[in-house]
């Protein structure tokens, strides 16, 4: 077992390594990393002294090595546009990117499960048709244009109206302050938004997997022995249709971070997606490519967990 | 779709390339059987997949004929007279915050968002089968460096590194449009492979291999034409991510620019007059979302025609 985790993790190496020689070839290569300074006025003479500075009239593989083994001791430099190192800048956004995802995984999880489970109970029915036409809308609904309908709805309509609203943005009132209570309330919208865009991949799995998990035999035995329904739907069917989610949270991570980027932009949610746009916007660099090195180190690591804890949970598959 | 499961007739189908010049190739009586045909009327049955197929081509043929009906500068060209106006006669509608129709602005968004997703999902297909082809056929160090490439890029969230393009290198649509096909391959490429692998290990591909047959013909002539049921089946899906993320982008501000009209970026200024015209915000996502799930019909209903264990 610990073998077949260390071997895991070592795979995660050359992916590291691909992903940095793409970043690398892509913002200093393809792009010019003094395009944030071209913004302004500059000379020839300003401009052949920041080449200098950074380094770039250095060959290009002296500067990957360079720039490799700065990022592999952590160091991801500062932001050209505040001056901030990119780490600290990771290190303030991303528990606001990680309340939020959590929060929509939760929900996604607590409403997918239960509906998945009705629906394939309900196969064919009219239960089943409601659900997955709610799924195809979820599915295909840009979770940019749900979230401003969830804004104009559920904060400036009722607001108008002088009904209770929910706040239409931000993380906290600025005048309050940070508080558990206004957080959670700031977190309603972006995060059932969120967790509406992941909702029906969930519902859809849990549903085909249970259809099939209760035609197997066992489960007819089950049934014969005399078992009452909700045993042989919870105890038997539901266990073992759900073991495979697992696999498909680590498969979503990468969509989840991605769908929680554009809710983040909706919501004016303070965390690593609005982040990754601002500075985007301002060709800035170093935090871009901290982001993409970060991004892609957390979405690798997860893949192995879910790997491991995979194996560990479902004894029939086995680990080499 | 495991490869065990597809039917027996694929692959013991004659090809009609290995016949001599001259002769024709497979007589209609066996092509009738063919699993091409057997999808196509599995498809046909399917009632949600018809309805996406009419409603697709009534958006696509809307968005083709719109020029002959509504002309452009209605779609482009500010008018500071009819402001955020409500719908009316005139304008179906209503007007945007400079008084752009926005019935012609979705029509001529149209004629931007679609063909862009389309050559995005071409691009995707191209270089989805290209790779997954080559890697499964050649093997090696080949297909390990491929893989680890495509695991590499599945690792970034699409959304991330387009936006890092888009910082550094301010692209035109075209370019857009390759780099949004070039960051949607990598599943359709991992399926290809293993569909590549299984096939070639196949009597019909060793038996021409030991005829001497070469690689590439191998490649276009007995490979291609069998992984035509997972191309086709992950076309829509491919299709209507990239329309997605291309509308995701332009809200952000970072795909296509205005005055360019696209679904996307009519949204990036609608949020703020979302409550006095909520049609401005409501329209160009209505707009996504049909489209999106017209395509998802179809795709489903290719899904289900080509996997032999629903019937």
């Amino acid at each position: 077992m610990i073998t077949y985790v260390l071997r895991r993790l070592l795979s995660i190496v050359p992916l590291l390594l691909i992903i940095s020689v793409f970043t690398f070839v892509l913002l200093q290569y393809m792009g010019n990393p003094l395009s944030f300074y071209l913004q302004g006025n500059v000379t020839a003479a300003d401009l052949e002294r920041l080449t200098k500075q950074f380094g770039l009239d250095r060959p290009i593989v002296v500067r990957f090595a360079d720039w490799l083994a700065k990022i592999a001791t952590g160091d991801f430099g500062a932001s050209l546009v505040s001056g901030r190192k990119v780490t600290d800048l990771i290190a303030t956004h991303f528990p606001n990117t990680l309340i939020l995802m959590g929060t929509a995984f939760a929900l996604t999880i607590v409403m997918g499960i239960p509906l998945g489970v009705l629906s394939a109970v309900r196969r064919g029915k009219s239960a089943d048709y409601a659900i997955t036409t709610v799924s195809i809308i979820s599915f295909s609904a840009p979770t940019f244009w749900t979230g401003i309908l969830a804004i104009v709805f559920f904060s400036l309509w009722t607001r108008q109206r002088g009904l209770p609203y929910l706040p239409s943005g931000g993380m906290y009132d600025f005048v309050e302050g940070p508080s558990f209570a206004g957080i959670a309330r700031h977190l309603i919208l972006p995060a059932s938004i969120l967790a509406f865009s992941m909702l029906a991949r969930y519902v859809r799995y849990v549903r085909s997997s249970l259809i099939e998990v209760l035609s197997q035999d066992y489960i007819r035995t089950a049934r014969a022995k005399g078992l009452r329904e909700w045993r042989v739907l919870f105890k038997h069917g539901l266990k073992n249709s759900l073991l495979p989610v697992v696999t498909i949270i680590a498969v979503d991570m990468p969509q989840l971070m991605g769908g929680s980027l554009i809710t983040e932009q909706v919501f004016a949610w303070p965390g690593m997606g609005r982040l990754m746009v601002d500075h985007a916007a301002r060709a800035d660099f170093p935090v871009l490519m901290g982001i993409l090195v970060f991004v892609a180190l957390l979405v690798t690591l997860l893949t192995v967990v879910a790997d491991v804890v995979y194996t560990f949970i479902d004894p029939r598959v086995e680990y080499r | 779709m495991t490869p065990a499961a597809r039917p027996a007739a694929d692959s013991a189908r004659p090809t009609a390339a290995d016949l001599p010049p001259g002769t024709d190739a497979a007589p209609s009586r066996v092509r009738s059987q063919r699993p091409g045909r057997r999808a196509l009327r599995a498809f046909l049955r399917n009632r949600l997949a018809l309805v996406g197929v009419v409603l697709l081509t009534l958006i696509v043929l809307a968005v083709i004929v719109a020029p002959n009906y509504v002309p452009a500068s209605l779609a482009v060209k500010p008018n500071p007279r009819q402001m955020l106006s409500s719908p009316s006669a005139q304008h179906l509608l209503g007007t945007d915050e400079i008084g752009r129709d926005v019935a012609a602005r979705l029509l001529y968004a149209g004629r931007v968002s679609l063909p862009v997703s389309l050559s995005a999902m071409l691009i995707a297909l191209v270089t989805a089968s290209t790779l997954g082809i080559v890697s499964g056929y050649f093997g090696g160090w080949l297909d390990q460096l491929l893989m680890r490439i495509t695991d590499a890029l599945l690792a970034i969230p699409a959304i991330f590194l387009l936006l890092t393009i888009a910082a550094v290198m301010r692209p035109t649509v075209t370019v857009l449009v390759v780099v949004i096909g070039l960051l949607a391959w990598m599943d359709l490429a991992r399926i290809v492979r293993i569909e590549t692998i299984s096939l070639s290990k196949r009597d019909q591909v060793e038996g021409v291999k030991a005829l001497g047959a070469k690689n590439f013909r191998i490649l276009f002539r007995h490979i291609l034409p069998n992984i035509q049921g997972p191309l086709l089946v992950a076309a829509p899906l491919i299709a209507g991510r990239a329309l997605l993320t291309e509308s995701a982008l332009s809200y952000l501000g970072l795909g296509i620019q205005p005055p360019t009209p696209t679904w996307g970026n009519m949204l990036n200024q609608a949020q703020q007059f979302a409550l006095s015209a909520p049609l401005l915000a409501v329209a160009p996502g209505l707009a996504i979302m049909i489209t999106v799930i017209a395509i998802n019909f179809v795709g489903d209903g290719l899904r289900d025609a080509f996997d032999p264990r629903r019937s």
